[in-house]
């Protein structure tokens, strides 16, 4: 395009002061739980590792002019396992060596640390459950323990042991979590926090403690350290407190002399609000920084679904935020940074907020990405592993689905002179239907990102064009890559008067989708129900039935519970623990599974079938059982999967041709 | 290729007077010049013209004196001119002077049309739209640049940030939004063909003039910058803010007060009352 970015893109890219220390640009990489910390056992945990250093590195390597590490502080606080101490001394050697890594990049880091509390760790041996007022979570039902004075005056102390050696080991700023999670903000809502005591009652008591251990970390660390604080803004519950309380307390954590305010939202008993997926739009919480610079004089930064550097450098310019945070972001693109300075803003892959990767962290699983197969492995995947091919090879892929195109694209980086076949007039597979379901539309990203860098890179794409046998004798490549896909299984029932489809014909054919529908999900993921909601959002009555005790069993948990108040806000129904048994007629007649009982329901249009699907393997097997040329079935084609292992399958099999 | 280009006369004056009855603009004694984007889109056809050959046909509607700007563009190279000029055209809208454009075009036959992409009086940019729908055909707007290529025609759409790039090989209707290219030198031809006159005898009278034209301008005022995210108010319960985040503050929902939450204003009134 031969513009500037320094032009386009010139708050995003400008420096700014936070205290003493100066951040390159403005781009911020959150501080979120990883898993990648070391477990040797209770007390012998929360060890920082080779991978969590790396995880972080590479986001200063992809360009971020802040990175904040996630850590909790005192042995009792930590949120799982595998969370980093920020207090423990054994951690000195890592993180010395990731901080000098991150400042070799030009990058700053900081540590966010935070005490749990009331959301600390269940895994067993289980921690107790510090709060300020004794209380249920409310998002669990294990009850906690009140404070005493004596047990705030001893985390207090590890917060201030913890800055001070992480200022020793090359740590540029330390930020507060009063956020989503942990005893900080359970002190300061007016809901979680019924002491009567100095520490509650009123605004000047709830916020007392945060405020006292800012005084004692600034008492040590000196005036300029930067000191930020990731401030939930609105607790989004029926209990919780509103952005106006938010706003309230900023400005007196503004007087208590911290360096900026990050923002952020949601809490355990909200996930949605925490964690937004994509039913929750792209900056949705631009308006609560956007409050916090009317009223604060120090840096405010932006969160909530900021992916892209044109939306970062609006919210910038209309000077409703300082600063951006991109966390999942820049989990799925590390590279995000340097692709604006350089002005290659096609070739960012956006995150689409899908969690499916990175919400396993829940799970006390490490940090994936499913369009970033070097998330959480940044050693051997990330940034600059990618090796030229040793010898160039010809390589014809049939099939440009996510599988084909991954495949094609990191063969093709590596040098090998690669074509892509695809039978459809379109590229990008079953995702050209995932992405109708609704609210589901920035699943399209994952074949947009893959087609423009095939387009970039030149690798013909040969749309409504099938890979036969004549032609791959004609052209007569070194390797083939299988991509072909799979096919739904349907049941072998007489399906009377009622019309049966699969998932894909049901999103394909929106006219077979008749008044009442019922849908069986065999499947536990979006091909049940996404299309249940794009049924019943066409206007269609639809019951699901599920052999489980819930539909969409895995689904990522966020988008399963919008899922389902959908299913119902449009007049749906789940039955459980039933299986299809027969039709006959326009009734469908189920069976419980545990009692055996039938039950029946008439008058159904359409039925739709959500299981299992068998792969397209065909070409991949002629080939093979011929022997006489290298091929390779990738994908769906070798097993049905999500996209999550199919990007990641793709990638190692195309860095090892 | 036979291209047609739209053109329109605009008042040369950045002091637009507006009839404070009618709330219609005041052309009479205000000087007029061909709106830039359509010149824009003029020298673009020319420029065509030029690597393909074929012809550019000139149209506008509009008093006599608009027939000065299709003159004008003559005089830069097009090959014919047509003016619409009829007493039952005057007082159209965009909705009825689109028909009209698109019946001449039907009419005059052409593989292309070209239009600015609004004009600086009015600068609703639907007319460019309006055609395309009327003639059934693909209308491109914010378009800088336009490439001949072997697969068809290439065109630039800016969107601000970036240029999304576009190809057509059919009919279609391209809005010109490049005022630049208006500045692009031209041979002056002293010679120009006579402008064909044209009435309003090939069109539906219920289609066109003022009673074609449902739009009414209801009023016209200043104002400031809108501010550029979804304000959520504090006020409402936790359910009508994720709703109005979700729906992009789109629908309007219950706005539900949230009587046991303190910060709510019915619950700092309680507290005062309390108090007391």
């Amino acid at each position: 395009m031969g513009r500037d970015s320094a032009k386009v893109f010139g708050k995003l890219l400008s420096p700014i002061q936070l205290g003493d220390v100066r951040l390159k640009n403005r781009i911020i990489f959150l501080a979120h739980w990883t898993n990648f910390g070391n477990n040797h056992g209770y007390q012998e945990d929360g060890l920082a590792s080779e991978r969590l250093a790396m995880h972080y590195i590479e986001r200063a390597k992809g360009g971020a002019g802040l990175v904040c590490v996630t850590q909790s502080v005192s042995p009792g606080g930590q949120m799982g396992r595998t969370m980093v101490h920020a207090h423990d001394p054994s951690n000195e050697k890592v993180f010395r060596f990731m901080t000098e890594e991150i400042h070799k990049y030009g990058g700053k880091v900081f540590g966010q640390f935070n005490h749990q509390g009331h959301t600390s760790c269940m895994q067993r041996p289980p921690l107790k459950l510090l709060a300020p007022t004794q209380m249920p979570g409310p998002h669990c039902y294990v009850n906690t323990k009140e404070i005493e004075l004596d047990e705030m005056e001893e985390i207090k102390e590890y917060y201030v042991k913890a800055a001070v050696q992480e200022k020793e080991w090359g740590f540029d700023g330390v930020e507060l979590k009063i956020a989503h999670d942990g005893l900080l903000r359970t002190f300061v809502s007016p809901y979680l926090n019924q002491r009567t005591d100095q520490y509650g009652g009123s605004f000047e008591n709830r916020m007392r403690y945060p405020i006292e251990i800012i005084q004692a970390i600034r008492r040590e660390v000196g005036e300029g350290y930067p000191i930020g604080i990731r401030l939930c803004m609105d607790e989004f519950t029926d209990w919780g407190y509103s952005w106006d309380y938010g706003v309230k307390m900023a400005l007196a954590l503004e007087q208590a002399g911290v360096t900026y305010i990050n923002t952020d939202s949601g809490c355990f008993s909200n996930y949605n609000m925490e964690i937004p997926n994509n039913y929750i739009p792209m900056s949705f919480g631009v308006y609560m920084a956007a409050e916090l610079k009317k009223v604060l004089h120090i840096p405010v930064v932006a969160f909530g679904r900021i992916n892209d550097p044109v939306q970062a450098e609006e919210i910038l310019a209309n000077g409703n935020a300082d600063l951006i945070g991109m966390c999942r972001q820049l989990i799925c693109d590390p590279e995000t940074p340097n692709k604006i300075m350089e002005m290659r803003v096609d070739d960012i892959r956006h995150c689409m907020a899908c969690s499916e990767g990175c919400g396993l962290v829940t799970t006390q699983e490490g940090v994936v990405c499913v369009q970033n197969p070097a998330a959480g492995r940044e050693k051997r995947l990330g940034i600059g592993t990618l090796e030229p091919a040793e010898k160039k090879k010809k390589i014809l892929v049939a099939g440009a689905g996510i599988a084909g195109m991954k495949t094609a694209e990191i063969l093709a980086k590596r040098g090998h002179d690669v074509q892509v076949f695809e039978k459809n007039d379109e590229v990008g597979g079953q995702m050209l239907l995932a992405e109708r379901i609704p609210y589901r539309a920035e699943m399209s990203e994952v074949y947009r990102y893959l087609r423009v860098q095939l387009q970039e890179m030149g690798v013909p794409v040969f749309t409504g064009c099938e890979l036969t046998e004549e032609k791959i004798d004609e052209l007569n490549p070194d390797i083939v890559i299988a991509a072909t896909g799979s096919k739904p299984v349907m049941p072998e029932i007489e399906s009377g008067e009622v019309i049966l489809l699969n998932p894909r014909e049901a999103m394909e054919h929106v006219e077979k989708i008749g008044e009442k529908v019922v849908l069986i999900d065999d499947i536990g993921y979006w091909q049940a129900m996404g299309v249940a909601d794009y049924a019943g959002s066409v206007g269609a009555d639809v019951t699901v039935v599920t052999k489980e005790y819930y539909p969409g069993k895995d689904i990522e948990e966020t988008c399963q519970e919008i899922l389902y108040k959908r299913l119902l806000k449009n007049g749906g129904k789940a039955i459980v623990k039933s299986r299809l048994q027969s039709v006959s007629g326009k009734t469908v007649v189920l069976e419980h599974v545990v009692t055996h009982e039938e039950s029946r329901i008439e008058g159904v249009d359409t039925l739709i079938v959500a299981g299992a699907s068998r792969s397209e393997n065909e070409l991949y097997k002629r080939i093979k059982s011929k022997g006489d040329r290298e091929v390779y079935a990738v994908g769906d084609a070798a097993a049905p999967g999500t996209v999550l292992r199919i990007i990641f399958e793709a990638e190692e099999l195309a860095r090892r041709l | 290729m036979k291209i047609i280009v739209c053109v329109k006369q605009v008042p040369d004056t950045a002091e637009v007077k507006i009839d404070p009855v009618t709330n219609n603009l005041v052309r009479e004694g205000v000087p007029g010049i061909m709106n830039p984007y359509d010149e824009a889109a003029v020298m673009m056809a020319l420029r065509l013209k030029e690597q393909t050959g074929g012809t550019v046909s000139v149209l506008s509607m509009g008093p006599e004196q608009a027939g000065r700007e299709i003159e004008n563009a003559l005089h830069r190279g097009a090959d014919e001119g047509y003016l619409l000029c009829d007493r039952r055209l005057g007082g159209a809208d965009t909705l009825a002077t689109g028909y009209t454009l698109a019946e001449t075009i039907r009419r005059l036959g052409c593989d292309l049309v070209l239009c600015g992409n609004e004009a600086v009086d009015g600068c609703t940019g639907q007319v460019g739209p309006l055609i395309g729908e009327f003639l059934q055909i693909p209308a491109m707007t914010y378009i800088t640049d336009m490439k001949i290529e072997q697969e068809g025609l290439r065109c630039y759409r800016d969107t601000g940030k970036y240029v999304e790039v576009y190809q057509i090989n059919g009919p279609a209707v391209v809005c010109i939004s490049n005022k630049q290219l208006a500045d692009g030198p031209y041979d002056f031809r002293e010679k120009i063909p006579a402008v064909h006159v044209l009435d309003a005898g090939h069109l539906e009278e219920e289609k066109i003039g003022r009673k074609g034209s449902p739009t009414r301008v209801a009023a016209i005022s200043a104002r400031g910058r809108e501010q550029n995210y979804l304000k959520v108010d504090y006020h409402w319960d936790c359910e009508t803010r994720i709703a109005y985040i979700m729906n992009g503050g789109l629908e309007k929902k219950k706005k539900n007060l949230n009587r046991e939450n303190k910060t709510s204003q019915a619950g700092l009134i309680m507290d005062a009352i309390m108090k007391k």
